[in-house]
């Protein structure tokens, strides 16, 4: 569904992508590991069109998006929750929710849509008029989630959904994450510091180092790999 | 002094202060929105006095029906200086959008100056209508009906407003570009078009001032700089994205200038806005009613 080829990127003088290619086949959970400055997140700005490409092309759903501006990007299916949540904190929960659908491929089924973010967050339900700033960490992850799904994105990306949250609300939100999966379809790209979590909902997994795809495999073989459980296991 | 000495200042100082509110309400939406400080405003609200000025000089419009001229006018005036100008700096870092837009300002401001001059000399021109002196008395106050519709008028734009930014999709859009452009467009807005229209709307807004003070006063070349600055004032007293604020921060500049007027005489006049500036500035520098994170 997404396709990466040999993405490179640098800011200013400073390459930070030297040659990233990964695919996500329609329905799966992929995880994107790494440690801290990998280049990660700029390997999504890349793929979201919020950061230019050197080289390289980015393929969504067989059509060449590498150029395209983030709107339209996100308006054929691909949506990103950036790291830093991307919650309106002036705009309330229910303005943050609303502005999910704001592409043109969401906002017929606005309604509808919000309903089963409701169900699935029944909290946001109840704090729907309250202002996003006033939320706590974990509420805001709701938000983050809800809105995207009211984009109805073919294709959701997590930049570090564990990063800054109680043990408790993460747990939850990979296990809303697999549920996402199983139950609607929905393929997820996750990008994740937290192996361990990322390779227990994901189907297959990259390991990005320096800029570059260092390893690949399904999260099993992986798991078991004795490099792979040195440098990011901890074990 | 007598107390409707008072009472009459007093009163005109509201009425010219809602001048002030809807002169300031454009500047704040671009510079809340689009993070640039449009110094060529006051010039915007310059070119709205022209246009209504000439709709009446030479077509015989009522100032008021002009306003289906000016606004439109205007609009396009937005969209071809943001487009020409402004759009090429909005892609920049917020703090260098600041910085260019005040070359940019400036630069305009002096050149709209000169092709004003030269197309309607530096002379001032009114509009003067059957109904420009037209007043009810009431308990011995004078309520004049042109000066009075500059209140009214600005109270039903801010209502206009605040019901298109708080209700519709556009305006929740805008307020979400103004707050982070960048997750606003991982949100599916095209903030490029929301920052087009939102210039063009400021525009819009600076003529429909520029209209009632012509109507109340008069036009010329060089009083875009007087105005730039009493909405600059009022921008930072009121504080960033608040409508009903910034009218309301303009109404006080307005009272306390006139304030001043009655209590030291009128040549402080212009002084009591630059002091209340610098205390806000200093003691409450998100404004009176702003978001204290803008």
């Amino acid at each position: 569904m997404l396709r990466l080829e040999n993405l490179q990127a640098r800011y200013g003088d400073i390459q930070v992508l030297w040659g990233v290619s990964l695919e996500v086949k329609e329905g799966s959970v992929v995880a994107l590991l790494g440690s801290n400055g990998a280049g990660k997140t700029t390997t999504l700005k890349t793929a979201m069109g919020m950061m230019e490409a050197l080289t390289g092309r980015v393929i969504f759903r067989d059509e060449d998006i590498t150029r395209k501006p983030t709107h339209e990007i996100v308006n054929s299916g691909l949506f990103l929750v950036p790291e830093w949540r991307g919650t309106f904190a002036t705009l309330s929960v229910l303005e943050n929710l609303e502005l999910g659908a704001f592409p043109a491929r969401a906002r017929p089924f606005k309604d509808a849509t919000l309903q089963h973010v409701f169900e699935i967050f029944p909290r946001l339900h109840e704090r729907q008029a309250q202002k996003a700033g006033t939320l706590s960490g974990g509420e805001r992850q709701m938000v983050a989630i809800g809105r995207a799904l009211m984009a109805k994105p073919d294709l959701l990306i997590l930049d570090e959904p564990s990063l800054g949250l109680a043990p408790l609300i993460v747990e939850n939100t990979f296990r809303l994450i697999k549920q996402l999966s199983e139950e609607e379809g929905l393929t997820v790209l996750v990008v994740e510091q937290n192996v361990n979590l990322a390779l227990d909902i994901a189907d297959y997994a990259y390991i990005l180092e320096n800029g570059s795809i260092v390893g690949e495999g399904n999260s099993a073989d992986l798991l078991s790999d004795k490099r792979i459980q040195e440098a990011y296991l901890g074990i | 002094m007598e107390i409707n000495t008072i009472l009459q200042t007093l009163m005109f100082g509201i009425l010219i202060g809602a001048l002030y509110g809807l002169a300031a309400l454009g500047l704040s939406l671009v510079f809340g929105v689009l993070k640039i400080l449009n110094v060529a405003h006051g010039e915007l609200l310059m070119i709205g006095g022209y246009t209504s000025f000439l709709a009446f000089d030479r077509l015989g419009v009522d100032p008021y029906a002009s306003l289906l001229i000016v606004l439109p006018v205007l609009f396009i005036i937005g969209i071809a200086m943001h487009l020409g100008l402004f759009s090429r700096i909005v892609r920049f870092d917020e703090e260098d959008r600041i910085k260019n837009s005040l070359l940019i300002g400036f630069g305009l401001t002096l050149i709209l100056q000169q092709l004003a001059t030269r197309a309607f000399t530096a002379d001032e021109r009114s509009i003067t209508t059957n109904y420009s002196t037209t007043s009810w008395e009431f308990m011995d106050l004078r309520f004049p009906l042109v000066r009075f519709s500059g209140l009214f008028i600005g109270i039903v734009v801010v209502i206009a407003l605040q019901w298109f930014l708080h209700k519709t999709y556009w305006g929740k859009a805008i307020r979400a570009t103004a707050e982070d452009w960048r997750t606003a467009a991982l949100a599916g807005i095209d903030i490029r078009k929301m920052y087009l229209f939102t210039f063009a709307l400021g525009a819009s807004l600076a003529g429909l001032a520029g209209m009632l003070v012509t109507l109340q006063g008069s036009v010329s070349p060089n009083i875009g700089l007087m105005w730039t600055l009493k909405a600059l004032i009022v921008v930072v007293l009121a504080g960033l994205g608040n409508m009903p604020g910034t009218f309301l921060a303009g109404i006080l500049l307005g009272l306390a200038e006139s304030g001043s007027a009655l209590a030291f005489g009128g040549e402080y006049r212009e002084l009591v806005g630059i002091v209340i500036f610098l205390i806000v500035l200093s003691f409450r520098p998100q404004g009176l009613f702003g978001d204290s994170h803008v």
